[in-house]
């Protein structure tokens, strides 16, 4: 079967939702599509149910959300759906800085992102209109933003605001973290009432692009093709344009589907866009489309962590917002002449040795009343973990290949990531370590605190890259809106362009980044040509 | 939404789960019926002495329902972070068994049934029971280890024993309205 669209887009989670949100407003009347491999989870009346078996016995709180069969090695959510990760995203809607796109300029490292920061921050603020989000402005002034947040900032539990106090005693400010959920009624869906269970959103409260992609069919501005996996591109005999998808849908193995499209969006992240492109062979392209730089999988990205828990004089009264933490933006910024380290802190409240056990000091069984007792006296204390992520740089060689060892049911070689820093992050590291420990050290000094722990993250959070952007064609695979250089009417959008990873969370930027490059398109495309 | 208003819920609801064709296990009724009684007498030694025998026999009524609507070889957690997903185990309903048989003939062994002995004689048969199991920690959620730990797991990592602990209503997992979460919870814990 063969479907011809005007805009086919590939990947249904956030970014292609953002995008064929804006692309529908500045393009009326086009034919769009989004191809989607997972299932549309749209059933919103059960998640109060799934919520409570996810709390009651540890079920996945998105039953469906995945495929068996079609993962990766070294990926950190198998999610795979319409709507994507953001789907169970906690939804901290932090940016990042100015910093993030002149690290060669500022510092000789990495590279420079090819956009100006102004005009990011623009479509940071219409990130923040479309999906809703509640913040305070930052108190750094470079941190200034060019609107106010759309809705007020979500207010500090009674816990977290006696971390706040704690916490300021180190000199460093902190704010209530910028989220997109609603302090007040907002595009349709309800104040949030802090069920503590953001992953699962019983109220509607925090955005999920299940929202748009909603209210996009029921307009009837997009097709949505779910269960649908795309396999291959292909491209005219030049070369230059992308003129099908094929695509088998998981419930009809045998029968081909072909998309036809005037332009082509790869939306699939990180993972699924880089894997399509180089799935993507023929006798013309033997490294893949938009691979003629040879770094389609390269450059794979992130943020690694380092997370702190610590104890101090309390008591708090943990579980009534454990998904809400404060933040500071003050190790954003780095002087030149200083050594490089960049990051954010996070601090949420916490119950680290503040739990139930079964054995104490003594070695012997605890029951009753004499267990609570065990209990209460641990908890008589406050307790806060304390996350920071850092910017590191990726490799050339932090890569993303076709595995050979692992298919799926249709024997496509599935993707695996083995991220590597480059020489400069890991001449640094060390560095970077002492500086963290030493934060934490300081915060530690007020209020009877101490240490409990101190953890490395075991895998890079918020992970991009794979397709970064530039503007030398031999060191980049697309522009700053995501063209890729050897297909004109091929776009990748959102976390697979990002030449660096920045040092906090990152779906506001891919999000951001993804309205701009609507726009381009929206601007570039030409008239309608529904008669093929 | 409290922990027994969820269990009602879900009883009420489980019929009409969208959640695939997996069936409830048949186990369950048996093995309650044959152990509510005992499990009943040993909660009244490992739970809250503070809960009075009602309060541990409601606890125990909420255990056995968990038990009843647990679901083996559904898809646990899958968010962000969980790389490797599995599918819940079944309920080990023998090894339970086997570990109540046990210590119902220990009670026994003293010339008496679990329901004659004294608090502190029955923890020290459940102590026994438990390092035998080599029990160390106590889980998330009942891990299916020890059927006793398991009892004590459901307990007291619930909202309720949060709020017993803390002596305040904080109600973990309710929904609340944003300003309520800004004051200290209520010390009226306990109440609905």
């Amino acid at each position: 079967m063969t479907v011809d669209c005007d805009v086919c887009i590939i990947g249904g989670g956030i970014t292609a939702a953002l995008f064929a949100e804006k692309f529908s407003e500045l393009a009326p009347g086009r034919r769009i599509i989004v191809v989607e491999a997972g299932n549309r989870l749209f059933d919103f009346e059960n998640r109060t149910l799934y919520r409570d078996r996810n709390l009651q016995y540890g079920e996945n709180a998105w039953p469906g959300d995945f495929i068996p069969d079609q993962s990766a090695r070294g990926v950190i959510s198998r999610t795979m759906a319409v709507g994507g990760s953001a789907m169970h995203w906690e939804a901290h809607a932090n940016r990042f800085s100015q910093e993030d796109l002149r690290l060669h300029s500022l510092y000789g490292l990495a590279t420079d992102w090819p956009l100006e920061w102004g005009e990011l921050e623009a479509y940071y603020c219409e990130v923040d209109r479309r999906i809703g989000v509640a913040g305070d402005p930052s108190p750094f002034p470079e941190d200034r933003r060019s609107q106010p947040y759309p809705m007020p900032a979500m207010p500090l539990s009674f816990s977290l605001n006696h971390v706040k106090t704690w916490a300021e005693k180190s000199g460093i400010p902190f704010q209530s973290c910028p989220q997109a959920k609603n302090t007040r009624e907002y595009d349709g869906r309800s104040v949030c009432k802090r069920c503590n269970t953001c992953n699962i959103c019983p109220t509607g409260a925090r955005y999920s692009p299940d929202f748009t992609f909603k209210r996009l069919l029921e307009a009837k501005r997009i097709s949505l093709h779910d269960r649908t996996l795309v396999r291959r591109l292909i491209t005219d005999k030049t070369g230059s344009r992308v003129v099908e998808a094929q695509a088998v849908h998981r419930d009809r193995p045998d029968e081909v589907l072909t998309y036809r499209a005037d332009t082509f969006v790869l939306a699939g992240g990180y993972t699924w866009s880089p894997h399509l492109l180089l799935l993507s062979t023929s006798a013309r392209f033997p490294r893949g489309l938009a691979n003629s730089s040879g770094l389609v999988g390269r450059y794979m990205t992130g943020h690694p962590f380092v997370t702190a828990q610590i104890e101090m004089d309390g008591p708090f009264y943990p579980g009534m917002n454990e998904h809400h933490p404060l933040i500071s933006r003050k190790f954003f910024r780095c002087r030149p002449d200083e050594p490089f380290v960049r990051h954010d802190i996070q601090i949420f409240e916490s119950t680290a040795n503040h739990q139930p056990r079964l054995r104490g000091d003594a070695d012997r069984y605890l029951f009753g009343n004499e267990l609570i007792a065990d209990w209460r006296a641990r908890a008589s204390r406050g307790a806060a973990r304390v996350r920071m992520y850092y910017d590191a740089h990726p490799d050339r060689d932090s890569t993303l290949t076709l595995d050979p060892t692992s298919k799926n049911r249709w024997g496509d070689p599935l993707p695996k990531i083995d991220h590597r820093f480059d020489e400069a992050t890991r001449a640094r590291e060390s560095a970077t370590r002492a500086h963290i420990q030493r934060i934490y050290e300081t915060l530690a000094r007020a209020s009877h605190a101490r240490i409990l722990s101190v953890n490395t993250g075991g895998y890079l959070d918020h992970p991009s890259g794979g397709c970064r952007m530039g503007t030398d064609r031999a060191s980049s695979v697309c522009d700053s809106y995501g063209r890729t250089h050897d297909h004109h009417n091929l776009f990748v959008i959102g976390a697979p362009t990002l030449p660096t990873g920045g040092c906090t969370n990152a779906t506001m930027t891919f999000s951001a980044l993804t309205l701009r490059s609507a726009h381009h398109v929206a601007g570039s495309v030409g008239p309608a040509t529904h008669a093929r | 939404m409290n922990r027994r208003t969820v269990l009602r819920g879900l009883a009420a609801a489980a019929a009409a789960l969208p959640l695939g064709t997996i069936p409830l296990e048949a186990q369950p009724e048996t093995f309650i019926a044959d152990h509510e009684k005992l499990l009943k007498e040993i909660a009244a030694a490992v739970l809250p002495e503070s809960l009075g025998r009602r309060g541990t026999d409601d606890a125990t009524d909420a255990f056995l329902r968990w038990i009843r609507n647990y679901r083996s070889g559904v898809a646990m957690d899958n968010g962000y972070g969980v790389t490797h997903p599995q599918d819940t185990a079944p309920l080990p309903f023998a090894r339970y068994a086997a570990q109540l048989r046990a210590l119902d003939d220990a009670a026994r062994g003293r010339g008496r049934g679990m329901e004659a002995l004294s608090v502190d004689e029955r923890r020290v048969l459940i102590d026994r029971s438990l390092r035998e199991a080599d029990v160390q920690q106590m889980p998330v959620r009942p891990a299916g280890h020890h059927i006793v730990a398991d009892l004590m797991t459901f307990y007291y990592r619930s909202p309720e024993a949060t709020d017993l602990c803390y002596q305040a209503a904080i109600h973990r997992f309710e929904c609340r309205g944003l300003g309520e979460s800004t004051q200290p919870p209520s010390p009226a814990y306990g109440r609905r």
